[in-house]
């Protein structure tokens, strides 16, 4: 039974956390607000914000080794991170404002990649101890405890920073103007207001307290290149549960985290990894915008939707590629080695996984940041099948359909009540739960080492003869799934999409729809995770994780959404330059992050999409033919 | 017994009383509009009969059936059709299309995986998007369409369904004059010869005072006048409402309806 | 207008191509050299990984220079990152196989690739060197013939440790590790060990945070409410930091016997600086004052090569660059086989130490330095300090034979 003192103290620990937590996610959330993009560099910003102040400060100590310069210090780091998001802004994001949200959120993925790579580069991989405050250095007697007297001064940060930015969103023109477009962006626009700037202004905001967050945390942690990481998440959960765009909701979220994890290790040792995610999933389940959110302003205005519009036919040009395509795969074990034949096979996985995200996310609008749940879950299914029941492959990779199918459905049921970036974080929050059991579970999923030996039957057990099952399965999943895009069910998700209001007032019951969607996509991932398990003869938390999700996302936006066949050439592209990038250097996240940039940049609709609309030009600009059904 | 009545309709937001004892009915084939200056509260009522809003209090019965609790799809089966303030419309789809998802919907296919969806239902929704004169842009993407053929649209969609009761919305805001006058006529004749009960909140008074057969006029939530055209308009507290007693809606019918020949 | 946009932004792309391009190490093959494919987390893990692969690229170097292997071949190292990931590893292990095709593979940093990366080896019936992963159930429960370890396993350190406390008597211990394997297993041997070693020890609690995100504060108030006498650590890298100014602030670690694995070692107690915890009980890798001429002649030959000091993963690169060409040429062969038959019990005079590959469970018998940690010239390192031949630390032959089972 732990005495009041330290129950106190704990609380005092709790609200220390609560106060970092808060700084970061109130930037996070002011950001989103505004202009609505998933900003996943914020973590980069983050951890900039630390690197600048353990290199900054100690010089700035030469001057005078006192509490007034450390600050100046920290506020000077916060200062520079916020001049690299107005950078960010300029440079990237201002010429991308008109692509879909998903390609602006894959722009600052791309971000994330390549500053990874950077600060290793610049700061190099050791982690690097900021100075203390001098002043805070020692602690505090509370009631027979030593409390740190930095965590006291945090203690008192969260709620100051709280109290600034409500003045600076009350008496301020920028404030109002934020406050402003985050209830409602297009009367923003419409009143006139030079939105560059103030987008401009929101991203110097939002990554200065990013880049504060960061340098307070150097008296206590050192910096190191995987802080963006492990920051991220967490500072999403907060906006989330606290409600996007609600800056107090997010002080009233960090405070109710802070708490759960100072007293949540108590109970459960091991029980943060997975504790915020919980969290986010219940509040989500009982209230669908967090707890100060507000639902969207409801425009009932007609905006294209972001995802496939219109379904036509292949026309000559399709046909050839797509059967030269087919009859290469057919042919590839004769005409490639046998790590082509691997690559291959991997591609083709993938390419299932990321057609059935298609499926929710194009087709759907249903947008999934948790889809590697149901691929991990087939994945693990056969896995654990083959390796602690000993059934064979075949009964094992039709159970997985089964077993992913049945998870989503499970989920599904909550998720499909939900709309817009809540229903992606609950996603995201199953996904972690599903993570954290396979992680947690040692006995039965062999924990983060995961099972080995999860290979073929023997029949199956040459390279060439799995990469036909692989072929023959996930083309075969891909058809049927395509085919139901094109049939009633497929245009009735579409519908409800585009108007939920309209499928509803002609009797379509569109939360059913969804949750068999969900199913169905889950069952795919399912499908194609087994497939993969068996060719990579393992199963780990990996396949579960939150960059497995973020892969797929990835692949598909690459590739293009508003297609139907877009996420397949992402899957391989993305595969293969991945693959292309990995033995050329050991920076190959930089590449690959630079590459996701240039991607968004020069298609800012995925390599299908900027093929279609290359196509789209090249016919108009032949002979016009009247009545043409246009569209891709 | 009418087609739809409504009791004792009310709800409030927050303090806002937005509808209060409000009680109408409207027969089949007969055409009432809910008139009233912006903010009494006519949306609310539509939605609360289209069922996109639950009420605080009373009752909304469609042909002796209660339908107060039913939410929007089912109260669609049970036929009540309808289009919306800003239309609702499939983007991504077809004119066609848009209509035949009404019907793969009316004939319960919504979950069919394997026949092409677009071969579905095409003639049936070709004949509606014909009656609605829109026959001739069935194939092009509803995103192209200017905003009063995408009322028109709407109008079929909510046709397929096979309605007794249309609900419309300001089915001509946005819309010119002339465009206006031939929607209201062309929904006029297909109330008339389908015996559809046709429920319509309106800025317009001329599409008003030329094509309703009733008249109810909403005032901060409340109804305070209701009746014949012509006694509506006669109406004291009406004339007071819309601005200093000019007569409303003079315009005679004939005339609107000679601009709706093509 | 549309046509300069499309330009400007191909100009773009095709930059990044001839940036990629200008980055990649083109290596050319000379004669015919022998290749060995050597995967790990280059990038994530650089501040482990980067040392390892210098110090194997210097002992690759004076191995050249010294005639190569198998009789006047050159070895030729491929590296290649591993993605830290199992999937990723995989194929990055396929494609050196038949791409570049390797006589056997090394390396691997995280304990679940290792695992997979054994798997695969298994699979394709290659030899893996599994340099650095400390799991033991890459020797024991899913050891396999094809996969050697090198470094002594989480089991040989902790045991250690256990042992250099036990004359302390300490009864109230509590333990704080990283929730994953590594933490959990580290945390499993140390409450088997120090019930054999201190039969009437006690746990009085545990605290396993989450990699790379500890809640310092909340961790060491929990820690210090369970009021043990000594503190088991396996932290490491960023959440060891902060778990040290944090325990250091409260008094965390005062009046106490704090033992820790791996702290000792330069790429994590360099990082603490000034703020080193004096006295705890660590292993690790003191090499400023190993005094051995070999190890002295190693340490120059590393500075002057990369103008920095070695670290733990420096050594282990020398050493396994080493142990690859005794390797090879006792086996006078790339055959699999050959490789197999002469890593068995292979005997290799290293920098550390006398070094045996054991047939018995597939693990070498390098040891680990124990000792204190202290202060010196502002920097923590270690006092009192002694190598320990791991032979004397290796799992016993019956509890191998129970857990391998081929």
């Amino acid at each position: 039974m732990p005495d009041l003192s330290f129950l106190l103290l704990q609380t005092l620990n709790g609200l220390a956390s609560a106060s970092s937590l808060f700084i970061i996610a109130a930037g996070l959330t002011i950001v989103f607000g505004v202009t609505r993009i998933v900003n996943f560099a914020h973590g980069s910003f983050y951890m900039l914000g630390a690197y600048f102040a353990v290199t900054l400060i100690p010089r700035l100590f030469d001057i005078d080794r006192s509490f007034p310069i450390f600050f100046a210090g920290v506020l000077l780091a916060a200062l520079g991170v916020g001049l690299i998001g107005v950078l960010m802004e300029l440079v990237l994001l201002r010429r991308i404002y008109r692509v879909p949200e998903l390609f602006q959120l894959l722009a600052t993925f791309g971000v994330v990649l390549a500053v990874e790579d950077l600060v290793l580069k610049i700061w190099g991989p050791l982690d690097i101890l900021g100075p203390r405050a001098p002043g805070l250095r020692h602690a505090v007697e509370i009631l027979g405890h030593r409390f740190p007297a930095y965590e006291l001064f945090m203690i008192a940060m969260g709620p100051l920073v709280l109290g600034l930015l409500w003045l600076l969103m009350h008496k301020t023109r920028f404030g109002v103007l934020v406050r402003a477009a985050t209830q409602d962006r297009e009367m923003v626009g419409a009143l006139g207001v030079n939105q560059a700037l103030l987008f401009t202004g929101t991203l110097f905001l939002g990554a200065f307290l990013a880049g504060l967050g960061g340098a307070l945390q150097t008296p206590k942690l050192a910096a190191n290149p995987h802080m963006d990481i492990s920051i991220i998440a967490e500072a999403f959960v907060v906006t989330v549960v606290g409600g996007m765009g609600s800056v107090p909701g997010a002080f009233l979220a960090a405070l109710i985290i802070g708490q759960l994890q100072a007293f949540g290790i108590l109970i459960f040792p091991k029980i943060t990894l997975v504790l915020v995610f919980l969290l986010m999933a219940l509040v989500l389940v009982l209230r669908p915008w967090g707890l100060l959110g507000r639902p969207e302003a409801g425009h009932g205005r007609v905006v294209l939707p972001e995802g496939i519009l219109g379904l036509k036919p292949f026309g000559p040009a399709e046909r050839i590629l797509t059967g030269g395509l087919a009859l290469i795969l057919v042919l590839l074990p004769w005409v490639g080695d046998s790590y082509l034949t691997k690559v291959v096979i991997e591609v083709l996985c993938f390419a299932l996984a990321a057609f059935s995200l298609n499926f929710l996310i194009g087709n759907g609008g249903l947008v999934s940041f948790g889809h590697a749940a149901y691929f991990g879950l087939g994945a693990y299914g056969a896995g654990l099948l083959v390796t602690r029941l000993g059934v064979p492959m075949e009964p094992a990779l039709l159970a997985t359909p089964v077993i992913a199918g049945l998870g989503a459905a499970l989920f599904g049921f909550f998720v499909v009540r939900l709309s817009g970036i809540y229903l992606a974080m609950l996603t995201l929050a199953f996904a972690q739960i599903t993570y954290a059991v396979a992680f947690q579970w040692v006995e039965v999923t062999g924990g983060d080492n995961g099972v080995v030996g999860v290979w073929p039957s023997r029949w199956a057990a040459s390279r060439e003869v799995y990469y036909y099952i692989v072929l023959l399965v996930s083309a075969a999943a891909i058809l049927v799934l395509r085919r139901s895009i094109y049939a009633p069910f497929g245009y009735t998700l579409r519908g409800a999409r585009d108007s939920v209001v309209r499928a509803d007032a002609i009797g379509i019951d569109v939360r059913t729809h969804r949750w068999v969607a969900f199913t169905v996509a889950g069952a795919a991932a399912g499908l194609a995770g087994g497939l993969f398990a068996f060719a990579k003869g393992s199963i780990d938390p990996t396949l579960i994780s939150i960059p497995m999700s973020i892969d797929f996302l990835v692949m598909i936006l690459v590739g293009g959404i508003q297609t139907v066949l877009g996420p397949l050439i992402g899957a391989a592209f993305f595969h293969s330059i991945k693959d292309f990038f990995m033995p050329l250097t050991f920076y190959w996240r930089l590449l690959l992050g630079l590459a996701i940039i240039a991607i968004v940049l020069v298609f800012p609709r995925g390599i299908v999409g900027g093929f279609e609309s290359v196509k789209a030009r090249v016919s108009r600009a032949g002979a016009r033919q009247g009545g043409e059904r246009a569209g891709a | 017994m009418s087609l739809l009545s409504v009791e004792q309709l009310g709800k409030s937001f927050g303090g806002v009383v937005a509808a209060r004892g409000v009680t109408f009915a409207v027969d089949a084939g007969k055409l009432l509009a809910v008139i009233g200056p912006n903010g009494a509260g006519k949306s609310t009522i539509f939605n609360m009969v289209g069922g996109q809003l639950a009420p605080d209090t009373g009752r909304v019965v469609l042909a002796g059936e209660d339908i107060t609790a039913t939410p929007p799809r089912h109260r669609w089966r049970l036929g009540v059709g309808r289009t919306f303030q800003i239309a609702q419309t499939f983007v991504s789809m077809t004119v066609a299309e848009n209509v035949q998802m009404a019907l793969i919907s009316l004939n319960r296919r919504t979950r069919a995986w394997w026949p092409a969806a677009g071969a579905l239902y095409r003639d049936e929704a070709v004949a509606l998007l014909e009656r609605v004169g829109m026959a001739d842009n069935a194939d092009r993407p509803c995103s192209e369409l200017a905003y009063g053929d995408v009322k028109r649209v709407e109008l079929a969609i909510a046709l397929a369904g096979t309605p007794k009761l249309l609900l419309m919305d300001e089915p001509t805001a946005g819309m010119a004059p002339k465009e206006r006058a031939q929607l209201m006529e062309l929904t006029a004749g297909i109330a008339r010869e389908r015996t559809i009960g046709v429920l319509f909140t309106e800025h317009d008074m001329d599409a008003v005072f030329g094509h309703a057969d009733d008249i109810i006029v909403l005032v901060r939530g409340e109804i305070i006048a209701a009746g014949r055209p012509a006694e509506v308009r006669n109406n004291a507290r009406v004339r007071q409402v819309y601005l200093g007693g000019t007569e409303i809606g003079a315009r005679p019918s004939s005339q609107a309806a000679e601009a709706a020949q093509p | 207008m549309f046509g300069k946009r499309l330009l400007q932004r191909s100009v773009m792309a095709a930059a990044v191509v001839v940036g990629l391009a200008a980055t990649s190490e083109a290596v050319l093959a000379q004669g015919e050299p022998v290749k060995i494919g050597e995967l790990n987390s280059y990038g994530r893990f650089a501040a482990f990984a980067v040392p390892y692969r210098n110090g194997m690229q210097l002992a690759q170097d004076e191995i050249n220079a010294k005639g190569g292997v198998l009789k006047g071949r050159k070895m030729e190292i491929v590296f290649r990152d591993d993605g830290s990931t199992p999937g990723d590893a995989v194929r990055v292990a396929e494609e050196l196989l038949t791409r570049e095709k390797v006589a056997f593979l090394a390396g691997t940093f995280l304990s679940n690739v290792g695992l997979a990366v054994a798997d695969f080896a298994n699979q394709k019936k290659t030899l893996f060197l599994a340099t650095e992963p400390l799991t033991d159930a890459i020797t024991m429960a899913q050891g396999n013939k094809y996969t050697y370890r090198v470094r002594p396993s989480t089991f040989m350190q902790t045991k250690m440790l256990v042992e250099a406390v036990k004359a302390k008597g300490i009864k109230k211990w509590a333990i704080v590790a990283p929730n994953y394997e590594y933490g959990q297993s580290a945390a499993a041997n140390f409450k088997k060990l120090i019930k054999i070693a201190t039969p009437d020890a006690e746990i009085v609690g545990e605290q396993f945070p989450a990699l790379g995100k500890i809640d310092a504060g909340a961790t060491v108030a929990a820690l210090e409410n369970m009021k043990p006498q000594g503190i088991f650590n396996v932290l490491f890298g960023a959440d060891l930091t902060v778990f040290v100014r944090e325990g250091n602030t409260r008094g965390l670690f005062e009046k106490r016997t704090v033992a820790s694995l791996l702290t000792g070692e330069p790429e994590y107690i360099l990082p603490l600086g000034e703020e080193t915890p004096q006295g705890w009980i660590v292993t690790g890798y003191p090499w400023e004052e190993i005094a051995d001429p070999a190890h002295k002649a190693f340490v120059a030959a590393y500075r002057a090569k990369y103008n920095d000091t070695p670290r733990l993963g420096s050594l282990l690169g020398y050493v396994v660059g080493y142990m690859m060409k005794d390797l090879l040429d006792k086996a006078g062969s790339t055959d699999t086989d050959k490789l197999l038959a002469a890593l068995n019990d292979l005997k290799v005079n290293t920098i550390a130490g006398p070094v045996t590959m054991r047939a018995l469970d597939h693990q070498s018998t390098l040891g680990a330095w124990v000792g204190e940690t202290t202060i010196k010239d502002k920097k923590g390192t270690m006092k009192n300090w002694k190598y320990e031949d791991g032979a004397k630390y290796v799992f016993p032959e019956a509890e191998v034979k129970a857990a391998r089972k081929q």
